[in-house]
């Protein structure tokens, strides 16, 4: 491929070859033109003079003999050296006729005289056909003729092409008559002599100067090539060598010519080792952007091990929910929520201030210590006090952070909290409200922060949502804030901590929309249970249904997930009514992981996973769709008999 | 639930509200018997519909059997998904 491409490629040198070809050829053809059109009139101007001077010569040998009378007597050999004049003329002058007659103009005839060729065979058959007193008639008498009879010298050239060839001649007045008719001599030359003239003195003239012209065409072509062709061909080389291999090895063009090339080359070796310099710095500059990613991946993955982005824990008295999303790859907010023993449970949320990973680690210290506080199981105000001390002894970035720590006591229901700077969490009770709380001091500031712990209680179905400034400071794209009236909103009629927080974040999300100043949002809400959650003992009776419906909702929240599972159950408890013969039964619901229901009956053995046949359609009003319905519904299903009772435990992915 | 009658002629139109299950099935079923007979193209609107069992897709096979022509309309997603579950979405003429 790169070869043929190589050979399509034009060559500099071959144009200026052919440039160069193509003026020596217009040069030489011009030259030749201009040869021949000033040959040409040199030689008629010639032909002329020759002809007048023989007219001169020819005039005095005949004088010189006594006239033209007594030379061209009849039978004497007076007119013999006229004859030798005019072949000795006619040689000289490479004639091929050379005669001398008289024109009759009245009967249109030429009256010959005496006619040489410079042809020996032609001057045989002039002296047979052309002798003294041969009159040969003439229809068109040239123009030319009839001027030199009448005595002009400057006669026009006539051109003839008959039986005595392809010729051009003259005709030239004597100074003397014949007859009573003014002698005149005619010189012709043949028109091949003439161009063969021609081109001698053409050929003279182009040929040394083709020569000459190719001679030193070779010598600027061989220069050119070597001086410029070849030095810019290997510049031209290390040029494709050196973009096809960026960075690789260095380019360098060996040429050190003290002209234009010379400083293309250097120029081209001083780019080719800053390009290679380059490219080597933005390679390692690259590597330590990877690098400096992967590390800020590897944080972001700690982090989301430390603040997961979901929690729902769903327990028989109480449920937890939270949900935290970093603006960044790592953030600065986090949340916790363990159990300190069996009966308390306890929820933190905090901000630290600044960004990224000095905010990420410094988030991470705050987390441990307030958790290994916590988990002493003292207040949550002496928690967050002695947090402070340890914070305020290594934090030489002067960070800080506004925490809110919560204990519930499940048994009672008591709720203690204290708040270091944190916004005021919502209470969830019938209506929600914001908590009046005693605000202490950021924590990491100042030694004695000073905070202090409040207490209220929560009954069944009543929580308490934590979150950060994300939530109540988030900017649509017109740059209004979420605030705290939405959020009030969004936390009406909810009573679970799923629910809660679901609503909230997808009602933060939205309003967020797709603007770009996304800060870091992290909310937690933890509920207490109601008697749902805790094993249910129903009568198989229909109207018991509605305590199950309750349950499920109270423990789930009214969400499309909800619906589904009351399905399933309905259909469940349906069966247990209509065909068990149970004279009890039990449903327990728990939600940890996934919600999972395991209803207990002592009804006859059922295995609703057991194959059975399928009914057409119209027999359907029968019955036979509630397996089917839970089946399809949740999303595993198990059935065991088990001291003398069917257990059967639905589950339901959450999402 | 409640259900709401409209009858013109030969066809009627059932609109239930509410929940449809095992308890609130019978009464849908009643309705249906106390139309007049001549009455033979059903409509059941599902539009307040929030809830069906298996015992109102039971009472719907019934309605179906007894009526000429049967179809059902503006029913909810949710109530879409359960006719679903059952095939019964290939079998009824739902609008």
């Amino acid at each position: 491929m790169k070869k043929a491409g190589r050979e399509k490629k034009g060559s500099v040198f071959r144009s200026i070859a052919a440039v160069f070809a193509a003026a020596i050829a217009v040069s030489c053809l011009i030259s030749a033109f201009v040869g021949s059109v000033s040959g040409a009139a040199e030689i008629r101007n010639n032909a002329h003079e020759h002809s007048a001077e023989a007219a001169q010569i020819i005039s005095d040998v005949i004088n010189g003999r006594g006239g033209i009378e007594t030379v061209f007597e009849s039978n004497t050999t007076n007119a013999v050296p006229i004859r030798k004049t005019l072949e000795f003329l006619a040689r000289g002058y490479d004639l091929e006729y050379l005669y001398l007659f008289t024109l009759d103009e009245e009967n249109d005839e030429y009256h010959y005289i005496i006619a040489v060729s410079c042809d020996d065979e032609q001057n045989a058959f002039l002296s047979e056909n052309r002798s003294l007193g041969t009159v040969v008639p003439v229809d068109d008498i040239p123009k030319c003729v009839v001027e030199a009879s009448h005595g002009s010298e400057d006669a026009d050239i006539i051109h003839d092409n008959n039986e005595f060839g392809n010729v051009i001649g003259w005709a030239y007045p004597l100074d003397m008559e014949y007859e009573g008719r003014r002698v005149l001599i005619g010189a012709e030359y043949l028109v091949s002599v003439i161009n063969e003239d021609i081109l001698e003195r053409v050929l003279i003239l182009v040929v040394p100067m083709t020569v000459v012209l190719i001679g030193a065409g070779a010598v600027m072509l061989f220069l050119t090539h070597r001086k410029i062709i070849v030095p810019v061909a290997e510049i031209s080389e290390h040029m494709r060598k050196f973009t096809e291999n960026y960075g690789g090895k260095k380019e360098k063009i060996d040429i050190t010519d003290n002209n234009e090339i010379g400083e293309i080359a250097s120029s081209f070796n001083k780019m080719s080792d800053d390009i290679h310099t380059l490219i080597a710095d933005n390679t390692a500059l690259n590597e330590v952007k990877l690098q400096a990613q992967i590390q800020l991946d590897i944080a972001r993955r700690i982090q989301s091990g430390i603040v997961p982005e979901n929690l729902s824990v769903i327990k028989p008295d109480h449920s937890v929910c939270a949900f935290a999303r970093a603006a960044r790859s790592v953030g600065g907010d986090f949340y916790d929520s363990f159990m300190i023993d069996d009966t308390h449970i306890c929820i933190v949320v905090g901000d630290v201030s600044g960004k990224g990973i000095t905010a990420a680690l410094f988030m991470t210290m705050t987390k441990t210590i307030i958790r290994e506080m916590l988990k002493l199981g003292i207040t949550p105000d002496e928690a967050l006090n002695r947090a402070n001390d340890e914070m305020c002894q290594s934090n030489p970035e002067g960070l800080f952070a506004t925490v809110f720590a919560a204990v519930l006591d499940l048994e009672t229901g008591v709720l203690q909290y204290a708040n270091a700077g944190h916004n005021p969490p919502l209470l969830l009770k019938e209506k929600p409200e914001f908590m009046k709380t005693e605000i202490g001091i950021a924590l990491g500031v100042f030694e004695d922060a000073g905070i202090v712990c409040e207490s209220t209680s929560l009954k069944g179905g009543e929580g308490i949502l934590l979150y950060t400034d994300g939530v109540t400071e988030a900017v649509d794209k017109s740059e209004s804030f979420y605030g705290t009236e939405r959020l009030l909103k969004a936390c009406e009629n909810c009573r679970t901590a799923d629910e809660t927080v679901a609503k909230v974040s997808s009602s933060v999300l939205d309003f967020y929309g797709g603007s770009p100043q996304f800060d870091d949002l992290t909310m937690i809400a933890l509920f207490r249970s109601g008697s749902a959650g805790k094993k249910l003992e129903l009568l198989p009776q229909p109207d018991e249904f509605d305590r199950i419906k309750e349950a499920v909702t109270e423990i789930i929240g009214n969400t499309p997930l909800c619906k589904k599972i009351v399905l399933a159950c309905d259909e469940v408890f349906t069966n247990i009514c209509s065909y068990s013969g149970a004279e009890k039964a039990f449903l327990t619901l728990d939600g940890s992981e996934c919600f999972t229901i395991t209803f207990t009956d002592d009804g006859i053995p059922f295995d609703p996973l057991a194959p059975r046949e399928e009914k057409d359609f119209d027999d359907l009003d029968t019955g036979g769709m509630g397996i089917g319905i839970v089946k399809q519904t949740a999303s595993s299903l198990t059935y065991k008999r088990e001291n003398g009772m069917n257990v059967l435990t639905l589950s339901f992915n959450k999402q | 639930m409640q259900i709401t009658k409209n009858i013109n002629g030969e066809s009627a139109v059932i609109a239930v509200e509410g929940w449809l299950d095992t308890r609130t099935a019978p009464e849908l079923g009643q309705a249906a018997d106390e139309l007049p007979a001549d009455v033979k193209a059903l409509e059941l609107d599902l539009s307040k519909l929030e809830y069906i069992s298996s015992a109102g897709l039971r009472q719907i096979v019934a309605l179906h059997k007894k009526m000429e022509k049967l179809s059902i309309t503006n029913a909810s997603a949710e109530i879409l998904d359960v006719f679903r579950m059952t095939g019964f979405d290939k079998r009824l003429d739902i609008r």
